[in-house]
């Protein structure tokens, strides 16, 4: 990519944390925050994956062991939250 | 001995990459599993608690988005130096190269002066899980940006006489180097909002 | 010239290093487990001989005390599974072999190996220090449960904090180094498909070390700043010590703990047994002069377990509260997983019919591998269900189930691998009725010590106890076995002593023999120096109309049909 290509990213990037943090100034609900935060910064990250690493167009030899490791990371993610997010452990809370 | 081995710095043609640029990746998977489980953690830790502390009351909203902006500008001259550096213009390289390294020592002091701020005001990791969590995922980043700084001041200074070497092995350095110093970034894209905004 | 070997950046060096330092960690390990035995069979006695050495805060009087007990315990399990075994099958075997056997000159990055050596080390040296520490060594089990890990007085618990650390460390960057090696330096004509299934296996089991160790990073990160730093990340609110309310902030989850460590400790349990299904396949097909059966099934195993091994990891944690759905898809994949174990194994076995089968030493070895790993995973399956889980968890069933795959079965592994790599290490064997001897004590003895754990189980009696259920009703009928059990745990220690005379006998005055004495048909016998190209499967055995029994890799003739 040239000069040009990666300053147009830094400026989507810049663009992008000045609107995150004006989402944030909002004060919205729990959920919309949430989904909102982790979306914009999903989109930053990946524009510094995709070009600034390059991952775009990189080899599969590459690709196939980061594709499990997103997926075991959200399996990781998603079975703590599920077993355990939605109780309190503890002697303070009920026998 | 080590410049016999292998698709050290050329490209093998059945799978396109040389070793190291296979091995910063394979590495950069170990961080996100372990950044994921900080990640997962801190999800764990909040969304079972009874009461949670309102993020950004507590810290400092302007002095993040500082860094956020300093980080994401040392990831743009890190690309920067790895054009430079493939542009054989090694001046380019090393211009660019030291922004990197001075905007993140400059990162570095800002967090600095946040914990800082935060233990005169009593705040400290064991007041509650929320600045439990805060400390100690800033904190493991923070070692990563220093260990990066490390690897980049080395290949501003000792490192870069390869340069005149072994020209395409250096370059293969730099753009590894920055994998793995925009990985750090990443890092931070998440940490930011999921710490201070949400 | 004692820095040439320890600072080398020779993968067979850094291999030798890792075996031997790896030999040394599990006699450690077996000596704790034999103060543990005594103290089961014989307990409230004082150990003889030794007693004295363990000093008046572990041993009055040479008799332990259940707090000292509880370091032996949690550091016999955590220096055999993080010093010992995994250090001898992988950073042993798999540093001195890869290379040799897909042909390439070293390993991908042979400075970062040494580095993960020296880290390896540094994490041990850490683990042994803690026994001299005020306090002692951690003493919470080799799990390291939290709340008890994390409010355990002393300094013991925090250096196993930081020997994990550095253990991990070491292990990550061991297990790059294999996975680029083995993608990146595979000589010429060895295709994925040529690769000595050993290689397979190490290729699997690095992906595992990559991926799930992070997870116990996190955790001993976490836990030592609620250590160190007074952090509740595993704290829960209302927790009261000695009757005492704990001055913390509370709000932490003690099984966030739990689901770390598994997330490791499961994929860490695999780590342990694919190395040596590697080092068994290799030995069967050498010594049976036939082709593996099945290699490509057995291939594809290798992946769906590797897979299946990061979801799991809950079936450790099915007494913990979880919900029936969650605790219904935890039960399906521990089920599905025994597929491609079963699989593996059976083609290890059918491997055997029709074969030409050669008794050697190592070939006894991985013989006894077969049926071993055959109990010990069977006895997995009533853990695997969660309605058979509840009596049988945290009891002594669960301890002879892993010790069955562990000891007559990765060990044993082990023990075939040397027996069989010896001469390509050193140009001479190992001296075959001392082998002999070895193999028939080990595995009367294994099978005596851990057989009867099923039964101790089934009865109730609680792994961990320090006076091995002595007081308690359920457990009067079974406390008997303990004794048998240490008994053959002392000859168990005996027998090796054939082995470790081998080594050192043989060292110099084995046997000489020529290369590749069992005449092998992967590379890593071959002793010319240019580089190799390949040109055939891994296991020609018996190909029909060639000259010999077998066809080495690297040999063009004869062409196959």
């Amino acid at each position: 990519m040239h000069v040009r290509g990666y300053l147009g990213i830094f400026g989507a990037l810049l663009v992008l944390t000045v609107i995150t943090v004006a989402v944030s100034s909002l004060q919205l609900a729990v959920g919309p925050t949430v989904a909102l935060g982790l979306t914009i910064a999903a989109a930053k990250a990946t524009l510094v994956v995709l070009f600034f690493m390059h991952l775009k167009g990189e080899k599969p030899m590459v690709m196939w062991p980061l594709a499990l490791t997103v997926f075991l990371f959200a399996a990781l993610f998603a079975f703590i939250l599920w077993t355990e997010g939605d109780h309190i452990v503890g002697p303070s809370v009920g026998a | 001995m080590h410049g016999t081995l292998p698709y050290t710095t050329e490209i093998r043609p059945d799978t396109g990459l040389t070793n190291p640029k296979l091995g910063i990746w394979l590495f950069l998977a170990s961080e996100v599993m372990l950044f994921g489980s900080l990640f997962s953690s801190y999800a764990l830790l909040r969304s079972a608690a009874a009461a949670w502390p309102d993020q950004s009351a507590v810290l400092s909203v302007p002095l993040a988005t500082l860094n956020t902006i300093i980080l994401i500008t040392s990831s743009a001259t890190m690309v920067l130096s790895l054009v430079g550096i493939r542009a054989q213009r090694f001046d380019r390289f090393r211009l660019h190269m030291g922004l990197t390294l001075a905007l993140g020592a400059a990162f570095l002091v800002v967090k600095v002066f946040e914990y800082a701020d935060k233990f005169a005001h009593g705040l400290v990791p064991a007041t509650d899980n929320f600045l439990g969590l805060y400390f100690t995922m800033t904190g493991v980043h923070a070692l990563h940006v220093l260990i990066g700084m490390v690897v980049n001041a080395y290949l501003l200074w000792p490192g870069a006489r390869m340069w005149r070497t072994e020209p395409q092995r250096f370059t293969n350095r730099v753009e590894v180097a920055g994998i793995y110093w925009h990985f750090v970034d990443v890092v931070w894209i998440f940490l930011f909002p999921v710490l201070y905004l949400l | 010239m004692f820095f040439k070997y320890l600072f080398s950046t020779d993968h067979k060096v850094i291999g030798l290093l890792y075996g031997f330092t790896s030999l040394f960690f599990l006699l450690v390990g077996f000596v704790l487990v034999i103060v543990i035995r005594w103290q089961l069979a014989y307990p409230g006695e004082p150990v003889p001989g030794v007693g004295a050495l363990f000093g008046d805060a572990n041993a009055p009087g040479g008799i332990i005390l259940p707090e000292f007990y509880n370091q032996l315990g949690a550091m016999h399990g955590t220096i055999m599974v993080f010093l010992g075994v995994v250090p001898l099958a992988v950073g042993a075997f798999g540093n001195y072999l890869i290379p040799l056997q897909i042909g390439a000159p070293d390993m991908a990055f042979p400075r970062l190996n040494l580095a993960s050596y020296w880290f390896y080390f540094a994490g041990g040296v850490v683990m042994l220090a803690s026994f001299f520490v005020p306090g002692g060594a951690a003493n919470n089990g080799w799990t390291s449960y939290a709340p008890l890990s994390d409010l355990a007085p002393g300094h013991g618990q925090t250096m196993w904090l930081v020997g994990m650390l550095l253990i991990i460390f070491s292990s990550l960057l061991g297990a790059l180094n294999f996975i680029t090696t083995i993608v990146q330096l595979r000589a010429p004509g060895m295709t994925w498909f040529r690769l000595p299934f050993f290689v397979w296996a190490q290729f699997i089991t690095a992906f595992l070390l990559l991926l799930a160790f992070p997870a116990l990073q996190a955790a001993a990160i976490l836990q030592g700043m609620d250590r160190v730093a007074g952090t509740s990340f595993f704290l829960p609110s209302g927790l009261a010590v000695a009757g005492q309310p704990l001055e913390v902030a509370g709000g932490g989850n003690a099984l966030l703990w739990q689901h770390l460590f598994w997330f490791l400790g499961h994929p860490e349990v695999y780590v342990l047994i694919l190395p040596a299904m590697g080092i068994a396949a290799e030995i069967i097909t050498n010594n049976t002069r036939k082709p593996l059966w099945g290699y490509r099934i057995m291939v594809y195993s290798l992946f769906v377990l590797g897979f299946l091994s990061f979801v799991v990891w809950a079936h450790h944690m099915f007494l913990t509260g979880m919900g029936t759905v969650i605790s219904a898809f935890f039960q399906a994949t521990t089920m599905i997983i025994s597929i491609p174990s079963v699989v593996i194994l059976s083609s290890l076995i059918l491997s055997l019919y029709g074969g030409s089968i050669r008794f050697t030493t190592p070939m006894l070895f991985a013989l006894a591998f077969l049926p071993m790993f055959g109990i010990g995973g069977l006895t997995g399956l009533p853990l695997g269900l969660a309605t058979t889980d509840i009596p049988l968890h945290d009891t002594n069933y669960v301890v002879g189930h892993f010790h069955y795959l562990v000891a007559p079965g990765t060990i044993f592994a082990l023990f075939a691998g040397i027996y069989h790599w010896f001469p390509r290490l050193t140009g001479r064997m190992l001296n075959d009725w001392l082998g002999r001897i070895h193999f028939v004590g080990s595995l009367i003895c294994m099978n005596v010590i851990f057989m009867p754990m099923f039964v101790q189980g089934l009865a109730g009696v609680n792994r961990r106890l320090w006076d091995g259920g002595a007081e308690y009703v359920h457990a009067q009928e079974v406390l008997y076995l303990n004794v048998p059990m240490s008994v053959a745990a002392f000859a168990l220690g005996f027998f090796q002593l054939f082995f470790v005379l081998n080594l050192f006998m043989s060292l110099r005055g084995g046997r000489p023999v020529e290369p590749n004495p069992w005449h092998a048909t992967t590379i890593e016998w071959r002793t010319e120096h240019e580089p190799v190209r390949i040109y055939r499967d891994p296991y020609d055995y018996s190909v029909p109309g060639a000259p010999t029994d077998f066809v080495p890799q690297h040999h063009a003739e004869p062409q196959r049909v």
